[in-house]
């Protein structure tokens, strides 16, 4: 491993929570979201030359990784998301809360009824990336980021108690 | 459900398992999947077979004992630098959707530009591509029979019928279908993109 590649792989390593979770948010199917982690990291690993840190790694990485998952610019999906709510595909190695499974459960369902640019935003906020960096990365302004969490928010609350 | 418990539903979650450094390393051995990256890799693929059938004919060309014969193969020497030029062009446009590094709304107006650029330029070399391909054949047919009987072939009403099929096929190929088979081809992620970019567009237009 070249010393380029070993940065690359720590760094990746360092922050593979951020990859995996933008390919739950846009992949039901565990074979696709696989597909889709490495095509992240194959975007993520083209464009590591140029990175300058000319802003924080995270955003830089949300960034691609978004695009890669937006853009749909990979083979489709073996299979369509599913609309069952018990088809969420957790990759939880033990879970002792049930009720928190179901939430978590249900809270995936009802993001992947959400449009692709409303799972990305909701994707940051529940990670708590701050509303300027999240209109950073979309390109939008932050009154729009506001105006569209509220929205997002209220159809996600609708949606967690159908 | 407010979003504060939404958050501490997501955080308190172990949402996947995580890859150790080998997986990743290994990740990067891996090809992209990704419909831009397989196009190149057949376009790499028919360049190389275009170049090597190139040379091999070069290599023939001089042994071709008729002279008509010898003019077209030289023509379908040409029609390969024209494709070899078709393919380079194609993979350069290819080359522009690499590099998401932009916010999303940027990349997707990048996206579209240059999906548009390529379908241009696709259109466009379909419609001069077939015609080019029916002139080669009547070439060929001339160098084949001779410019004599080549014309007292079209004295005939099947010839002529034929090559009306010929001219009409190569049209129609040219323009409508060439427009129908790119539009079933890229015409559906296009509308995508450009739903999506409305999308992100239309919360900064009414604020």
């Amino acid at each position: 491993m070249t010393p380029e590649e070993k940065k690359f792989v720590q760094l990746v390593n360092q922050h593979q929570g951020l990859i995996h979770k933008v390919a739950l948010m846009y992949e039901a199917d565990p074979e696709a979201r696989n597909d889709l982690f490495q095509e992240i990291v194959l975007q993520l690993w083209k464009a590591f030359p140029t990175f300058r840190g000319e802003s924080k790694i995270t955003t830089w990485m949300y960034r691609i990784a978004l695009n890669t998952a937006i853009s749909g610019l990979r083979k489709k999906n073996r299979k369509p998301p599913t609309e069952d709510i018990h088809d969420g595909h957790l990759n939880i190695s033990e879970v002792h809360d049930t009720d928190h499974e179901e939430n978590l459960q249900r809270l995936q369902w009802a993001i992947r009824q959400l449009s692709e640019i409303d799972r990305a935003m909701i994707l940051m906020a529940l990670e708590e990336v701050p509303y300027e960096e999240i209109a950073e990365t979309m390109g939008i302004t932050q009154n729009n980021v506001r105006v569209r969490m509220n929205r997002i928010r209220e159809r996600l609350r609708k949606l967690m108690k159908a | 459900m407010e979003l504060e418990d939404l958050k501490n539903i997501w955080q308190n979650s172990d949402l996947y398992k995580p890859r150790r450094e080998e997986e990743i390393s290994d990740m990067l051995k891996g090809r992209s999947k990704s419909i831009i990256a397989r196009l190149k890799r057949n376009v790499w693929f028919e360049l190389v077979f275009t170049i090597t059938g190139g040379i091999v004919l070069l290599y023939y060309v001089f042994y071709i004992p008729t002279s008509s014969f010898r003019v077209a193969f030289v023509l379908v020497l040409l029609s390969f630098i024209l494709y070899i030029i078709y393919y380079v062009k194609k993979i350069r446009l290819l080359k522009r959707f690499e590099g998401s590094q932009g916010n999303v709304r940027a990349n997707l107006e990048r996206l579209i530009n240059d999906l548009e650029a390529f379908l241009r330029f696709y259109y466009r070399s379909y419609t001069i591509l077939f015609p080019s391909f029916l002139m080669l054949t009547l070439i060929l047919a001339i160098a084949e029979l001779g410019l004599e009987q080549f014309l007292d072939s079209l004295q005939e009403w099947r010839t002529i019928l034929y090559l009306l099929f010929l001219v009409t096929f190569s049209v129609a190929l040219a323009f409508w279908i060439g427009k129908w088979y790119l539009g079933k081809l890229y015409g559906t992620h296009l509308q995508k993109l450009r739903a999506l970019l409305r999308e992100l567009e239309e919360g900064d237009t009414t604020m």
